[in-house]
């Protein structure tokens, strides 16, 4: 197990740059996934780690140890495929023990190895089957402990839950999080489904266009977006457009639609307009005239209602601006079509975005 | 019913009819050939279906059918041998490599196919001149000479198989196997080769029957000493009809057949053949 550094590296395919100078630190037994949209340069960045790719500029440590330029049968690396990878000509213990062979590992010391990772992923027996007499989660599961069998210094996933249905996705997430719990393995996980990431990381790096966004806890991401790219891809929000034109201690105060806001630790952001994001489920609906006592407030109407099961989802049209999106109780009696509302929220849950 | 009933059966038995004169077109010059093997008489031409069922012809196959088949053989298997390594080594430099220029490459590789092969053999004629003049390398007549040729005229049957299958190989299985600790060597013989086999096989496959089958190359290059089957039959049947001639095809035949149920059964033709071999 290693800590995983990326200093300033850049990765190119010919002209055009990959990824754009990163800087990235992953601690040891640390669960990091990268999560952006197709193209934003996620399998890059798995490559330039695993040494398939070398970086144009920028190096690559394990540990304390330069790797930049070693090529990857010798970084001591566990990679796990979208498409399993699996070699299909091989039985699954030639797979799970491959590793080990070509680390010169004996034979009886290979076969024990591998009936003890064929438990720890929850197949045992299946040693003599050929990976096409398997299915689509329990391929995952042999790549997994192939990847984890000699043990690899660092474990990279490309999208390894890409080719399974929902179902199979959630219980694979928890054996993911559990393996790599036990062995405690520095990993680097690649998704562009933001449930995937904050299901199973310690920190999430959130890549937009070969570059890194923001890289934070899913909580910290969630609740302290830094951009609108990272406020919008990790879960719903709403943007109000609003001018900065005023501070109060730590806070600040800005106008919009009509109507004075005021947003918690936004001092350090200057005068002039931006964006005030607020995610759906922190608005209340109340009746229209509430005094706004303590908490933001805006006036609007609903025009949709979208019933969910676990909550409702109301459209409100508020004056001069786009619709705003609220997430509410299914029991919430004023969630009806066609009813004029007042939206609160605490000046805490929302935040103040660059308009880029 | 009958009304629809009827245009089907008819159907069918047009199909059945073209299926059968298909399978007669291609057979009946095999059975004529075989059948009038079997007629002991002597004519100057060929007797079907025989009168006389003898086995008198097969007694009389001159020897030099025998030693010339055996050269033939080894020639096959030698240009079998030496077009499959050659020809991985070329489809993985094409697919895998970074080469400037592969696609130039690829067209040179197919080139074999293009030329006559009569142009093929006489052009090697005269290579092997050239060299036996510059260097005092008898190649002509040499068993070293028609391999040589034999290889060049059929590398392109490995190639071709053995690239259409390595387009299909999943390249993620040769970078897991990378970063599972194994050089590019032990990828190449633990994951690749085994992927490509199939159709590295059915390349050599093609390659020998080439080999085995050609006229046009050899011709030029057989000397007094090694003739291959097909040259020596050739003249055989230049000079006057020899039924021993269809003794000798006969039994050809039979090691064909022989030769394609051991590879059904071993090697499974149908995967073989199922490879791109002919793209
Ligand atoms: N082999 C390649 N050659 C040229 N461009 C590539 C290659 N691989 C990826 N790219 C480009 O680099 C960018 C990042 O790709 P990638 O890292 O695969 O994205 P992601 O995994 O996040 O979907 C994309 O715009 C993609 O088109
Ligand atoms: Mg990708």
């Amino acid at each position: 197990m290693s800590s995983v550094t990326l200093a300033g590296v850049t990765g190119r395919y010919g002209d055009f740059t990959a990824l754009d100078a990163i800087d990235l630190e992953i601690a040891e037994g640390e669960f990091l996934t990268l999560l952006g949209p197709s193209g934003c340069g996620k399998t890059t960045t798995l490559r330039l780690v695993a040494g398939f790719l070398e970086p144009s500029r920028g190096r690559v440590l394990f540990d304390d140890e330069d790797v930049t330029h070693r090529p990857p049968n010798r970084r001591q690396i566990g990679m796990v495929f979208q498409d399993y990878a699996l070699f299909p000509h091989m039985t699954i213990a030639d797979n799970v023990g491959f590793g080990l062979r070509e680390r010169g590992v004996g034979k009886a010391a290979i076969r024990r190895r591998v009936d003890e990772l064929l438990d720890l992923v929850r197949l045992p027996g299946v040693q003599q089957r050929y990976p096409a007499q398997l299915s689509g989660g329990q391929r995952q599961r042999v790549a997994l402990a192939r990847a984890v069998a000699h043990p690899p210094r660092v474990l990279l996933m490309d999208e390894p839950l890409g080719a399974l249905d929902l179902k199979l996705r959630e219980a694979m997430q928890t054996e993911i999080q559990r393996i790599q719990r036990t062995l405690a393995i520095t990993t680097v996980y690649v998704t562009h489904d933001q449930t995937e990431a904050m299901n199973l990381s310690d920190r999430i790096a959130v890549m937009n266009q070969g570059r890194i966004e923001q890289l934070a806890t899913a909580r910290e991401l969630y609740l302290k977006p830094r951009t609108r790219f990272v406020a919008d891809f990790v879960g719903k929000i709403n943007f109000l457009p609003v001018t900065v034109d005023g501070y109060a201690g730590p806070d600040a105060h800005a106008v919009g639609l009509g109507t004075a806001f005021r947003v918690a630790d936004g001092a350090g952001r200057p005068r002039g307009p931006c964006l005030l994001a607020v995610r759906p489920e922190q608005l209340r609906l109340s009746p229209a005239g509430t005094p706004a006592d303590g908490c933001n407030a805006l006036d609007g109407r609903i025009v949709d209602v979208r019933y969910s099961g676990n909550l409702v989802r109301c459209e409100v049209e508020v004056a001069g601006g786009t619709p705003v999106i609220v997430e509410t109780g299914p029991d919430d009696p004023l969630a009806t079509a066609g009813t004029a509302i007042r939206l609160a929220w605490a000046y805490d849950r929302c935040t103040l975005l660059d308009d880029d | 019913m009958n009304g629809r009933r009827l245009p089907r059966l008819l159907w069918r038995a047009v199909v059945a009819a073209f299926v059968a004169a298909f399978y007669v077109f291609l057979f009946a010059p095999l059975v004529v050939v075989v059948g009038a093997s079997f007629d002991g008489g002597e004519h100057a031409f060929l007797n079907f279906p025989p009168r006389h069922l003898s086995l008198a012809w097969y007694l009389k196959i001159p020897g030099r059918y025998f030693e010339t088949l055996w050269v033939s053989l080894q020639l096959g298997v030698v240009a079998a041998a030496c077009s499959g390594v050659l020809g991985v080594m070329a489809a993985l430099a094409l697919a895998r490599g970074r080469l400037p220029g592969a696609g130039l490459m690829a067209a040179l590789f197919r080139a074999p196919l293009q030329i006559p092969v009569i142009v093929t053999g006489f052009a090697f004629l005269q290579l092997f001149y050239l060299a036996s003049a510059a260097g005092g390398v008898p190649l002509v007549g040499s068993f070293a000479g028609l391999a040589i040729a034999h290889v060049f005229i059929t590398l392109p049957y490995v190639i071709g198989t053995t690239a259409a299958i390595l387009q299909r190989v999943n390249p993620s299985l040769e970078e897991a196997a990378i970063s599972l600790g194994a050089t590019r060597w032990r990828t190449f013989r633990r994951v690749t080769l085994p992927a490509i086999l199939p159709g590295v096989y059915a390349g050599a496959l093609y390659a020998f029957i080439v080999s085995f089958g050609d006229v046009p190359v050899s011709m030029f290059l057989a000397g007094s000493r090694y003739t291959t089957f097909p040259v020596e039959m050739f003249y055989g049947m230049e000079l006057n009809f020899d039924p021993a001639i269809l003794a000798m095809s006969t039994l050809i035949l039979v090691g064909s057949f022989a030769a394609i149920w051991a590879v059904q059964r071993f090697l499974g033709l149908n995967t073989l053949l199922g490879t791109g071999a002919g793209s």
